[in-house]
């Protein structure tokens, strides 16, 4: 049953920094993956190797040079995020497709409860039902209650880590990407971000993530890539080396 | 028939000056001006076009002379455009250039379709009444007689923008300029616009009050799903507000596209230059 979600054919991306004389930087060259619902894959390599920018890309916050995209939602509805028009991604965007930065961008005066919510806007919900939505997801990442109505500016890098989590998954998105989620975390809140993640998966989401640390991408990952210089150095299937290891057993 | 866009701009411009057939040709980016090397006539902006559809920001960012408040002062018509034309869907469905319209008509665009918030308040408010009086002023503008229905709904508008209640009866000429631009706020929106524009509204205001207006404005486009153009040459309210952001430079627009695409990869060397100036 092809189950694929994500088609990505020969990505590739250069900027050229007119300010800096034309200087030419290739950030990414030539990525193709293809990965199904329910997966996810993780991504590593040193920083500059091409993971944030294979995931802007894919988020087009970066503007691709070359190459194809193709994400089919769950309504089977097929889109080439690479070339697809501005108003297109603003819809897939606010329902659909997730980016975890690094960092949380904090919005002045907007509470961590109302930051986690507001992905939710506009969407016909009354208000004490998104924040029931926020406060379970804050809950579960194990952010104390009485930060909820404080302002993000005033928490520590993981618990702002945390809310940019919530803030992703609160609309239960299909395609999700996340660029080093768990980086500030401890081994108990990384678990517990790596389980919210593992029930979206359950839940037919497609993921491609950069985690610098091993046990979350042992427990997530189904394939893993090396990038070095914007280019693949290794592939690893994982369910091909689980079905290999089944194989043996039997 | 309904037009899957709010508004339609097409090929907008505006000259000052008598003009002639070089105009065009020697201002712009590429020249570095917005004055015509031949006869000395200034081209504001010229061919602005796009599309806005219904609840969405779009941004317009750029520095002075770049065309972007003149911009939205021709689709407000508070000046003449020099070329182009002007389509609002909720205007006889977006079927007529609503520049050319009537003065009666012209009313009704400015007073119930659209919304212009001025930088400067005193622009966009009568100082010499109070503010609630602002704001029936607008609804009377639209034929609403009854004092008490204005008054309900003066009430209402300046609770959303956060105007205390003991303030309605005050003359904004002694409001404090965040106060001043909530007021102007709560009278732009009295008709329920289909498009609001926003010009600098938060510039010169003191960082912690520019939070809250900031907040404000958002949360109204939540709550009314009014469609907005936002000028500013500030890129972090730009970023805040808009989903896609025009880059005007000497009068025409030198890049568009998201906007954090265009704050993050940015194409033209004029946009890096400001993305490298201001973040």
């Amino acid at each position: 049953m092809d189950n694929v979600s994500l088609e990505i054919q020969g990505l590739s991306k250069r900027f050229i920094l007119h300010i800096r004389d034309g200087l030419q930087v290739d950030a990414l060259h030539d990525f193709s993956l293809r990965t199904r619902r329910g997966e996810f894959t993780g991504l590593v390599g040193h920083s500059g190797s091409g993971k944030s920018t294979l995931l802007k890309c894919l988020f087009r916050t970066y503007l691709p040079d070359s190459g194809t995209a193709a994400y089919t939602d769950e309504s089977g509805q097929r889109t080439d995020l690479a070339a697809a028009d501005e108003h297109t991604i603003l819809r897939l965007r606010a329902s659909g497709l997730g980016y975890v930065s690094q960092t949380l961008r904090v919005i002045p005066r907007v509470t961590v409860e109302r930051t986690v919510g507001r992905p939710l806007a506009g969407r016909g919900l009354d208000r004490d039902e998104v924040l029931r939505k926020a406060r379970f997801l804050l809950e579960r990442l194990n952010l104390p209650q009485n930060l909820w109505d404080s302002y993000p500016a005033l928490l520590s890098g993981g618990e702002q880590q945390r809310v940019n989590v919530a803030k992703a998954l609160i609309s239960e998105p299909n395609l999700l990407l996340l660029d080093e989620p768990t980086s500030a975390l401890d081994s108990n809140n990384q678990a517990a971000v790596v389980e919210l993640l593992e029930e979206r998966l359950d839940g037919g989401a497609t993921m491609i993530g950069a985690f610098h640390d091993a046990p979350s991408l042992q427990r997530l990952a189904s394939s893993v890539i090396r990038l070095e210089r914007g280019r693949v150095t290794q592939f690893e299937d994982r369910r091909e080396a689980v079905l290999a290891g089944s194989s043996n057993v039997e | 028939m309904e037009t899957p866009w709010m508004l339609r701009v097409d090929g907008l411009g505006r000259r000052y000056g008598r003009g002639c057939a070089r105009c065009l040709d020697t201002t712009g980016p590429g020249a570095d001006t917005n004055s015509c090397a031949e006869c000395g006539s200034i081209v504001a902006c010229a061919a602005l076009s796009f599309d806005l559809l219904p609840g969405e920001t779009l941004g317009i960012v750029g520095e002075s002379g770049s065309g972007k408040t003149t911009a939205l002062r021709c689709l407000y018509m508070d000046e003449p455009a020099t070329w182009g034309q002007a389509y609002l869907s909720s205007f006889d469905g977006g079927s007529r250039d609503y520049l050319q319209a009537t003065l009666p008509e012209r009313r009704e665009l400015r007073s119930a379709l659209m919304g212009l918030a001025y930088q400067q308040p005193a622009m966009g408010l009568n100082l010499q009444i109070t503010a609630g009086g602002n704001i029936a002023e607008r609804l009377l503008n639209v034929r609403v007689r009854r004092v008490s229905e204005i008054r309900d709904r003066a009430k209402y508008l300046l609770g959303r923008t956060e105007v205390p209640q003991d303030r309605m009866d005050d003359i904004p000429a002694h409001f404090s300029g965040g106060m001043q631009q909530r007021v102007q706020l709560a009278k732009v929106l009295a008709n329920s616009p289909s498009v609001l524009l926003l010009d600098e509204l938060t510039t010169g205001l003191d960082v912690s009050v520019q939070a809250g207006v900031l907040d404000l404005v958002r949360e109204l486009q939540e709550q009314t799903g009014v469609a907005m153009v936002v000028v500013s040459h500030d890129l972090g309210v730009i970023r805040l507000l808009a989903g896609r952001t025009l880059v005007m430079k000497n009068g025409r627009v030198v890049e568009s596209g998201l906007t954090d695409q265009v704050l993050e990869d940015p194409h033209h060397p004029y946009t890096q230059l400001l993305v490298a100036s201001m973040t």
